[in-house]
């Protein structure tokens, strides 16, 4: 399979994140002369990472992309065989993408003081709050991985949002922010040991650094 | 099963769409006392619609419910059971989310004063609409429904999606939006009258004829 993207995106992570977490054979890929070559909008007409070549089929858009790879290679399930407990892990991956990955998205362009809307930044903080908390309370207790002990789609989604809340909110002199999480908190510990995630999310810090000369 | 929510929110229209399809006895209502009373917070603590009501079950989230109900109701499936069929149905959902019901209900909050009349970022939502449509109908089968022959997912999401593509689009200046956009146009001409869709995407349109005249 052929991964189009870099692993610093958030969303090129989420799928990243499934295939080496099943150990299936790929190779990631920046598109050749950008994303908007009449070669590459072929392949994804939206111009945008990730898309993937899997065979004969190309697809686009993380979500998509990640419950095609669950379908195809069923092996080290992600999804839970409960359907309460599948729609548990569904969630914890809508509210890491909406309301904690999305709102930091927001606050992106902000990290500038001096091109700083004020206003803005203390909503999208009091957002981010609101969903660091939901994300608290939805965190299986005993960790390691959102749902307890297997590795799901929930951590696809979690990873990445949770290494750009250390990236981007300490600009906003928000020292630790999930200071008042302590099951996120705890979460973001044990994604730092595990030895997956450890390496993924010291390449997106190498990534990171490169790019924006930051990151934790 | 009870849902909270409008029938003219986009995000119910696909529970109440799916629960249609599939026969699913259903009751949809506005929590009382509106979205942020601690009654309601207490279900979904986002304060958003849908939440459902399954026996003791709470859920939210519109794609989380749908693939619930998909789950746990397994006759008359929403989300095809090849890998590359649902993908295809689930990304004629997602292309129709975040790239045309996006923009296009942005422009209805602007048309109906929800958010401030701002003329240039109109114009960006407008090209973003169109841009949207246009990879949708690159996608889109011309019916009877979005991914072929059966109803799916995908249908759960573009039908409510284009009623509200039809509310903003000549407003805001596209006088024939589906122009050159035949599998769209076709697409949408079907699925007011499927079965599964019918009752549905009937009570949204006159729902929202109503919210337009009251203007």
């Amino acid at each position: 399979m052929k991964v189009y993207g870099a692993i610093l995106s958030p969303f090129v992570c989420r799928a990243l994140l499934a295939l080496r977490y099943k150990g299936i054979e790929h190779e990631t890929l920046m598109p050749e002369g950008g994303l908007k070559t009449p070669e590459y909008l072929k392949i994804n007409p939206l111009g945008k990472i990730p898309a993937i070549k899997d065979g004969a089929l190309t697809l686009p858009e993380s979500s998509v992309i990640v419950e095609y790879i669950e379908a195809k290679y069923p092996k080290k399930p992600i999804i839970p065989g409960s359907a309460k407990a599948a729609a548990q892990a569904r969630l914890i991956a809508t509210v890491s993408d909406l309301y904690v990955q999305g709102v930091v998205t927001g606050l992106f362009g902000q990290r500038d003081p001096a091109k700083r809307d004020k206003a803005l930044v203390k909503e999208k903080l009091a957002e981010l709050e609101k969903g660091l908390t939901v994300l608290n309370d939805l965190l299986a207790d005993g960790g390691p991985w959102a749902m307890g002990k297997k590795f799901t789609i929930a951590d696809c989604y979690g990873v990445p949002a949770l290494f750009f809340v250390h990236l981007v909110v300490p600009s906003f002199g928000v020292k630790d922010p999930l200071a008042k999480h302590k099951k996120v908190k705890k979460y973001w510990s044990a994604l730092k040991r595990d030895p997956m995630t450890k390496v993924v999310l010291k390449e997106m810090d190498v990534m990171a650094k490169q790019f924006f000369g930051g990151g934790k | 099963m009870k849902i909270y929510g409008s029938p003219l929110s986009p995000f119910v229209a696909r529970i109440i769409l799916a629960c249609d399809h599939k026969g699913i006895d259903h009751s949809v209502e506005m929590p009382e006392g509106g979205l942020k009373t601690p009654e309601y917070l207490a279900l979904n603590p986002f304060g958003k619609i849908p939440t459902v009501k399954i026996g003791k079950t709470v859920l939210y989230e519109s794609g989380v419910i749908l693939s619930y109900l998909d789950d746990t109701h397994g006759k008359k499936a929403i989300i095809p059971k090849s890998a590359n069929g649902a993908a295809r149905a689930r990304l004629i959902a997602t292309i129709s989310e975040l790239y045309v019901q996006d923009p296009a209900l942005q422009l209805f909050r602007q048309l109906m004063g929800r958010s401030p009349k701002d003329p240039a970022a109109a114009k960006d939502l407008v090209a973003k609409l169109e841009q949207g449509l246009d990879v949708l109908n690159m996608y889109i089968s011309p019916g009877p429904c979005a991914g072929g022959k059966g109803f799916t997912i995908a249908d759960c999401y573009v039908a409510p999606a284009l009623v509200f593509v039809d509310a903003v689009a000549a407003k805001f200046g596209v006088k024939d939006v589906y122009k050159g956009r035949a599998n769209v146009k076709k697409y949408w001409a079907a699925i007011k009258k499927h079965k599964s869709a019918k009752r549905q995407i009937g009570e949204m349109l006159k729902l929202m004829k109503d919210r337009l005249k009251a203007m």
